[in-house]
């Protein structure tokens, strides 16, 4: 059974002013298998940061559903829709989304204190998911000690420590420099490989280039994917680039 | 860009920073209200005849004139904070800063000229109601005359026309010292996490300890009178250091036990109250010092002003009290016949007459032997010495002594043997009685009453006093008569007109005639000048709580906007938004209210004591007043929260 299932995706957003509505999402449909390593990429204002928004059901789609392990998410109550998101999903933001307030430890720390863990549960799973992202020393820092490399890794290390099923990424990279891309995107594949499922949404060629899959989505529905398979990363770079050229280029000859 | 364009910018600026300015010109429009009012007021009052009154409301106005600037100033200062990004802005945009001085010029001006136009006006309306209020206080006859002192118009037109030139100095004084970067950025760099100031938090709980020692310590009036001042700048230095550092310090053992910090609530309270209070300590203290101002100015001039009848009659125990100096016993006899004989003349008569010899002095005591000196201070006992003929009659009592046996009363330090000696004179103390009413003693001072056997001991002993002291210094030996007048009849201004003219005819050594009616005038003045003045500066002070209250709310509201949003992102629930919201919101509101109630607390019994000065001794009335003000106070504070707190709540949520 897959663990993520998209089908007939749709979000229409009116605005306040003018009656126009803009259709963000027209009709998406994919499915994710577990341990897959997924990188969505569009250009801005494609509707990839929608549809992660409906993914994190931080927002609800216009029609169709989203299944996650085969539970729709619309079936789940309001209330316990925080509860549910904290349990099942991990959320990596382009901008990090640290609080200053918190030690880097409290930081990571903070959705498990949200699910009411005991400490000594909290320190136990903290403790091999730090020394795999490198982090170990930083701990007791403040977010504003660090740079935003290390900033991502804390990012990255609250989202594991729930153990979720799917760990959603919005433009991971978005904020760094290259080798700080580098150093992340090995540890994406590193925790991917331990069995993580990772769903990105990206428009860097770099980014992408280390996921198994690459999914294109235009005007609203998914234009076309891309498998890794046996390819190396720079092998799968130049496959994007050539199809983001086509989507480009070609594309509008599609329409 | 012509001068239109300034003038137009600084209206949509206006209009757009609504939720700051508004409160702002409401505050500066109630305050040039208020002063207005009170010169208003002030004048209507110096044209009646009362001086008193006059000088007091004029000082009272002079300081109000000073507190209502620094407010003002105050309150500027909040509102240039939040708006630095904007102008920031503005130089990114290609206006220089002259360019930028002059939009904040024409800000000024429109804010200013409404604030006080509008205050004038409002204050023209409610001076008159003020000044009937403040003649109901004072319980004089008023004719209703509506008048608008152009001196007093003139004079707060000017003072704040200078504030408000103050305020935009200083406004374009910072701007030029800071940078477009800095004014964009001013507000979003990461704000490092407080350091724990273990000794600034110990100075702290010390001057609070040893300032709460001090209220709690005093016994008497006049200890509480020199303690009083001290105790309460080390009350404030307290409160400053306690919430300044005192606070983060507690938050960051609370953070320290891991088992409390990691519960979902705990978690996020601490470490956001540790940022908090970082920012805004200094505003919960203000706010703290403020509302305990408030609360004691409102308890004791309440008190006060209710408690008059209760001073009057401590101070005046009877309607009438004359006194003559006595060189002999007969002196007495021709006192109290001239009363007899005014009362009769008026077709009225004498009740509860009291009559007694009386020496009062300072005395320095060591054991129990008394020396006199020559002025009061806090070691010294107040010595009364009057007779046993008076004693026995004014207190119903049949003693009595031989020759060099006194009965002694004393308050203070009880007598150790059975000898006492005043002024090198030994006496034998036959018995040790109460401390009688009719001497007149000051309450809660230390005293000591002596009866001699006889007029002739009273001024062999008065003699013995004044061997050591100059004849400036020289104690005298009087006769007091006090009484009430009764006869049914209204008794007539006249009567009381009359009385020290007629009495002097009669009683050569007359030394004065105090009746209660005269008295009972001035202290209505006095206390009831106060009370007003007193309400008047519990406005000003509402006035400045609420405005660092609501101005702290939205600036919090906009920090932690940011913050929820995360913990939105990470998985909190709306409904944990709300209620971690509320938990906070309430902690920092109510803790200045809590500490401020906790101070006035601690210092009633000093303020009971002042009071006392004044001759209030009423313990339960000024018990209810405090807490009468402590309720009002509270739910006032209550009414601000629920306001301020919506305001605060649409910032986070939005």
């Amino acid at each position: 059974m897959p663990l993520l299932e998209v089908k007939h995706l749709k979000k229409i957003y009116t605005t306040r002013f003018g009656n126009n509505p803009v259709e963000a999402l027209k009709d998406v449909n994919f499915t994710v298998e577990p341990g897959e390593y997924v990188a969505v990429m569009g250009e801005s204002g494609s509707g990839k940061t929608t549809l992660l928004n409906i993914l994190a059901a931080l927002d609800r789609p216009t029609g169709g559903e989203v299944l996650l392990a085969g539970t729709p998410t619309s079936a789940i109550p309001e209330a316990k829709m925080a509860a549910y998101r904290r349990d099942n999903l991990g959320f990596v933001f382009q901008d990090f989304n640290l609080l200053d307030t918190f030690s880097l430890r409290d930081n990571i720390y903070l959705p498990l204190v949200l699910a009411q863990k005991n400490h000594t549960e909290m320190a136990a799973r903290l403790e091999p998911i730090a020394k795999q992202l490198g982090i170990a020393d930083l701990l007791d820092k403040y977010p504003y000690e660090i740079s935003g490399g290390q900033k991502q890794r804390v990012a990255v290390a609250r989202a594991l420590i729930t153990h979720p099923q799917l760990v959603l990424a919005d433009e991971p990279t978005g904020a760094l420099d290259s080798k700080a891309t580098e150093s992340l995107l090995h540890v994406f594949e590193e925790i991917n490989k331990a069995g993580q499922t990772i769903v990105m949404v990206t428009h860097s060629t770099r980014a992408a280039s280390h996921a198994g899959r690459v999914l294109f989505i235009k005007d609203g529905v998914v234009f076309h994917q891309l498998y890794r398979g046996e390819h190396t990363s720079a092998e799968m770079f130049q496959k994007i680039s050539e199809t983001l050229t086509v989507l480009t280029t070609g594309g509008n000859s599609v329409e | 860009m012509n001068s239109r364009f300034y003038l137009r910018l600084a209206k949509t600026n206006i209009s757009k920073n609504r939720n700051i300015y508004t409160p702002y010109h409401i505050a500066a429009t109630l305050i040039v209200m208020l002063f207005y009012c009170l010169i208003s007021v002030t004048t209507m009052v110096a044209k009646s005849d009362s001086s008193t009154m006059a000088f007091m409301l004029g000082l009272c106005t002079v300081i109000c004139g000073i507190m209502s600037l620094v407010i003002l100033f105050y309150i500027n200062c909040f509102v240039m904070r939040r708006r630095k990004h904007e102008f920031g802005l503005y130089s990114i945009l290609g206006m220089e800063k002259r360019h930028i001085a002059r939009v904040m010029m024409w800000e000024v001006m429109l804010t200013g000229l409404f604030c006080i136009v509008a205050g004038i006006v409002c204050g023209a309306v409610f001076s008159q109601f003020f000044f009937l209020l403040l003649m109901y206080i004072v319980k004089l006859p008023t004719r209703l005359s509506f008048t608008i002192p152009l001196g007093g118009v003139g004079v707060t037109f000017l003072l704040f026309a200078a504030g408000f030139a103050l305020v935009l100095l200083y406004d374009v004084l910072s701007l030029r010292r800071t940078d477009p970067i800095a004014l964009m950025r001013s507000g979003k760099e990461g704000e490092r996490e407080p350091k724990a100031r273990w000794l600034v938090a110990l100075i702290g709980l010390v001057t609070l300890g040893a300032g709460y020692t001090l209220a709690l310590t005093v016994k008497t009036g006049s200890e509480a009178l020199m303690a009083f001042f001290p105790a309460v700048l080390l009350v404030i230095a307290g409160t400053y250091s306690l919430f300044i550092a005192g606070s983060i310090a507690l938050l960051k053992l609370l953070r320290k036990n891991k088992n409390f910090y990691y519960r979902p609530k705990n978690f996020i309270s601490v470490s956001g109250m540790i940022y908090r209070m970082k920012q805004n300590a200094v505003g919960l203290a203000n706010i703290c010092i403020l509302s305990t101002c408030v609360l004691v100015t409102l308890s004791s001039t309440v008190c006060l002003f209710i408690g008059e009848e209760d001073i009057l009659r401590s101070m005046y125990p009877r309607d009438v009290a004359a006194s003559c100096v006595a060189n002999t016993p007969a002196d007495g006899d021709k006192l109290r016949e001239a009363a007899e004989d005014h009362a009769k003349a008026y077709g009225l008569s004498l009740e509860n007459p009291t009559g007694f010899y009386r020496i009062f002095c300072p005395g320095v005591r060591s054991g129990d032997s008394f020396k006199v000196q020559t002025y009061f201070d806090n070691s010294t006992y107040q010595v009364y010495l009057t007779t046993l003929e008076d004693y026995n009659r004014n207190t119903g009592s049949t003693q009595t002594l031989g020759k060099d046996e006194v009965l002694a009363a004393v308050y203070g330090e009880p007598l150790q043997g059975t000898t006492l000696s005043i002024a090198g004179h030994d006496y034998r103390i036959a018995q040790e009685v109460d401390l009688p009413a009719f001497i007149g003693a000051a309450d809660k001072m230390k005293a000591l009453v002596v009866v001699l056997p006889s007029f002739e001991a009273l001024q062999t002993q008065l003699g013995e006093i004044n061997a050591n002291l100059s004849d400036d210094d020289a104690r005298v030996l009087f006769y007091h008569y006090q009484y009430d007048t009764a006869g049914g009849k209204a008794v007539s201004a006249d009567y009381y007109d009359t009385m020290y003219s007629d009495f002097a005819a009669k009683v050569p050594t007359l030394s004065r005639v105090q009746d209660v009616n005269g008295a009972r005038n001035e202290f209505y003045q006095l206390y009831g000048t106060l009370l007003f003045v007193g309400i008047f500066f519990v406005a000003l002070f509402l006035i400045c709580a609420v405005l660092i209250i609501y101005y702290k709310q939205i600036t919090e509201g906009f920090d932690d906007h940011d913050r929820f949003r995360i913990m939105k992102n990470v998985g909190l629930s709306d409904a944990e938004v709300r209620s971690t919201i509320s938990k906070q919101v309430l902690l920092v509101f109510f803790l200045p209210l809590l500490t401020a109630v906790l101070h006035i607390s601690v210092a009633f019994p000093v303020l009971l004591k002042l009071l006392m000065a004044f001759n209030m001794a009423n313990t339960p009335l000024f018990l209810g007043c405090t807490a009468g003000s402590v309720l009002c106070f509270s739910a006032l504070y209550l009414v601000v929260y629920r306001l301020t707190s919506r305001t605060y709540y649409r910032i986070v949520q939005a």
